[in-house]
């Protein structure tokens, strides 16, 4: 190869370096981005089967207070944390009492004493049933996020998705045990929470349930701490849970059914206690567009109550 | 007996590369997607975690050591030839081109503006260890470490001796490259070494279209012009230089005195010889025109200064907050579009459209400050080029460039000086002369 050819060779080259620079330097990538090759279009998964739908809403009850956030129910009433209001409503609705909180709240649950128990992002509050405060628990730190309370055999069992770890209580206050689901001997993952959805429940059989919502399952774990089961999978399909951070919330019927909602693609089903599913509570179209997920409670009956936080009100579904 | 311990050394170089990958692990599992959906590619490689991030800054410290070892006391050129090869596989391939001294820069420079902004100690050592290596031994990490000059030095083939004045022109490119890169990681902008690293496409093997017909011309132009990135565009070799230019130490053609073989000359494939000089023949002349480029200095500074500060404009567009703010100006129908994200995103923060203006304005105040200091900064480059041309030093012998000698060690596989075959070698080249 001659010099001179080298030459040529080299400024076409150089020139072609450069352009490559300068062009991609100076172009607008506000006006290239218009368009997302990424964008998840989620419009095929919204499509279920009529006959997998097996419920139906039958009352829906509006809510006033602002950032309504959990729900729980017991024997006939429904109570509900808001951001900064504590409520009590019966199942038909009437107000018992509405009552401001410090907040920020993030969880409730009732105990068999009418006791509510408040997660307030980093410490618990203990309210009567007429919302007056009784006790507000040490902080368990700054990174804390409580995002569930369950309680059994006198203890409670709070999940911080700060830490993530499950916070075992007695009803004092003082911490009994924590434990993250790790297992040095057989290398357990551990509770892998990468959003603030990680939801406890016990099971009529007094078993503990957590949603591990990163790896997409729901785990049986004994009272101490340790991994008994799971069940759960990650996927598209009806019967799996979707996206990053799923079952976003769940609860538990009388015959040990979980009831799951989903974030993302916002969808409430039941599965049976095995994990195979049983049926659509309600499909994602009939949410709102950009819906978060629905915190879920249930009764003796079990008809389901779904918090609608983007709609602000209880949606009530019972099985056809 | 060099070959038995470079063979230990690699055993043990690769042993390690393999034994970091089996201690990987990923925080958050990725969700398994059983769908069609086509997951984006990470435009950087995932952090490393715990002890591991602190592997890849031990490996370069070996490597560097080891370089020093074979430029100083081995004189092997086959020694930095077999390290760059593990560099650009292990630094290169293997860790994706990330992290890098070279793009360390950014952080470094966005972690003194903003005091927010956290720069590992990775990042941190990535930029220093070379730099300090380069104070005391000169550049060892660009002839073995850097996976970068790696890949362009084991495609050269048939290097051709430029022009000094383009090469002189050409080497104010990598001043006006760290000067933008700098001004750009500063302001938030981007960071544009990274981003227009023609290499690292290549090593993910995930490059897209252009970046793989820039990561090609370069190799293409590096058979004939040795490490072409290196010389005109990397950023940090403008630093590397400073350094290697007052180093205690450097890497020498010959082991004792030149005998003037010539040999070496045309070894060098980066043009960073310096040949013997006698003294000019008018000094008085040389010293007229020494004061001269000396005082123009200043004008240089002034005039770079003004020009690149006038384009602070053009320059702020860069910005991603500069770009939303004059496309929502240019097009307030694009509000209504749902698509696009990065207009819903803004709209969807709260944030409103004059915060938005004022940020935007902000960041051209940032720029036109900025121009100010990047155009003094190439203006001063510039000025000093032109000084140095006028200052002859009397060189007896040929001598490294010692800013510009990346420390491949070819001249020193050429020199005969204390080889076996000294006389033969000296005979062959007169032969040949004569």
């Amino acid at each position: 190869m001659s010099k001179i050819a080298i030459y040529i060779l080299l400024i076409v080259l150089g020139a072609l370096a450069a352009y490559i620079i300068l062009e991609d330097l100076i172009k607008n990538e506000m006006l290239i981005r218009a368009e997302n090759p990424y964008a998840f279009d989620l419009k095929e998964f919204e499509e279920v089967d009529p006959a997998l739908i097996k419920y139906h809403e039958t009352k829906r009850v509006k809510l006033d207070n602002p950032f309504p956030k959990a729900i729980d129910y017991h024997k006939g009433f429904l109570a509900m944390a808001f951001q900064n209001h504590l409520q009590v409503i019966d199942t038909s609705g009437r107000e018992i009492f509405n009552r401001k909180v410090p907040g920020p709240s993030t969880a409730i649950c009732i105990s068999e004493k009418k006791i509510i128990y408040l997660g307030c992002k980093t410490r618990l509050e203990v309210y009567d049933f007429w919302g007056d405060l009784l006790d507000t628990w040490q902080e368990i730190d700054t990174g804390a996020y409580i995002t569930s309370i369950a309680i059994v055999g006198g203890k409670l069992f709070v999940a911080n998705a700060g830490g993530p770890e499950i916070i075992r209580y007695d009803k004092q206050g003082e911490i009994e045990l924590k434990f993250d689901g790790k297992n040095q001997e057989s290398k357990d993952h551990g509770f892998v929470v990468p959003s603030p959805y990680f939801d406890v429940d016990i099971d009529p059989e007094d078993d503990l349930w957590i949603a591990n919502t990163g790896l997409q399952n729901i785990q049986n774990y004994t009272k101490s701490g340790s991994l008994r089961g799971y069940w759960g999978n990650s996927g598209y399909n009806a019967e799996d849970f979707t996206g990053c951070c799923n079952p976003a919330h769940f609860t538990i019927l009388s015959d040990g059914s979980f009831v799951t909602c989903e974030k993302g693609l916002v969808r409430i089903k039941v599965h049976k206690p095995s994990g195979k599913l049983d049926a659509f509570v309600a499909a994602p179209k009939d949410f709102a567009k950009n819906s978060g997920p629905l915190d879920l409670a249930s009764d003796e009956h079990d008809h389901i109550y779904a918090l609608d936080i983007t709609q602000k009100m209880v949606r009530k579904f019972e099985r056809k | 007996m060099l070959k038995g311990r470079l063979f230990k050394i690699s055993s043990v170089l690769f042993g390690l590369l393999v034994s970091i990958v089996t201690f990987a692990q990923q925080r958050f599992p990725r969700p398994d997607f059983e769908s069609d959906y086509k997951t984006p590619t990470l435009e950087i490689p995932e952090p490393r975690h715990g002890i591991l991030e602190y592997a890849d800054v031990l490996i370069l410290l070996i490597v560097l050591l080891l370089a020093t070892r074979f430029v100083l006391q081995k004189r092997s050129r086959k020694g930095i030839l077999y390290l760059s090869v593990f560099s650009l596989l292990y630094f290169g391939f293997y860790r994706n081109g990330c992290i890098c001294s070279i793009g360390a820069i950014q952080n470094v420079a966005l972690a003194i503006v903003d005091p927010s902004y956290a720069i590992s100690l990775t990042a941190l050592a990535f930029f220093m260890l070379p730099l300090l290596f380069a104070l005391f031994v000169g550049r060892v990490f660009c002839g073995a470490a850097c996976p970068l000059g790696a890949i362009q030095d084991l495609l050269i083939i048939k290097p051709i001796e430029l022009p000094v004045g383009i090469r002189k022109s050409l080497g104010l490119l990598p001043y006006l490259y760290l000067g933008l890169s700098l001004l750009f990681a500063c302001t938030q902008t981007d960071f544009i070494i990274c981003r227009y690293d023609p290499f690292v496409g290549i090593f993910r093997m995930d490059a897209k279209f252009n970046m793989l017909v820039l990561g090609g011309s370069f190799l293409i132009i590096g058979m004939f012009v040795g490490r072409p990135y290196c010389r005109f565009l990397c950023p940090y070799g403008v630093l590397l230089n400073w350094m290697s230019k007052v180093s205690k130490k450097h890497l020498t053609i010959t082991p004792s005195g030149c005998v003037d073989c010539r040999l070496c000359e045309r070894s060098c494939p980066v043009d960073a010889i310096k040949k013997p000089v006698a003294d000019p023949v008018s000094k008085k002349k040389d010293i007229n025109r020494f004061l001269i480029s000396s005082l123009l200095i200043p004008l240089w500074i002034l005039a770079g200064g003004y020009v690149v500060s006038s384009a602070h404009v053009y320059l702020s567009k860069a910005n991603r907050n500069v770009q939303l703010a004059e496309l929502l100006i240019s097009h307030p129908e694009i509000k209504n579009d749902p698509d696009h994200i990065d207009v819903q995103t803004f709209l969807t923060s709260g944030k409103t459209m004059q915060t938005l203006l004022g940020e935007a304005a902000q960041i051209r105040e940032q720029f036109r400050i900025g121009g100010w200091i990047l155009g003094a900064f190439l203006g001063l480059a510039f000025g000093l080029m032109f000084t140095r041309k006028t200052i002859y030093r009397n060189r007896t012998g040929y001598e490294p460039d010692k800013g510009n000698c990346v420390s491949c060690g070819r001249c020193m596989d050429y020199c005969p000086v204390g080889k076996p075959n000294f006389e033969e070698l000296i005979k062959t080249k007169i032969g040949t002369q004569s």
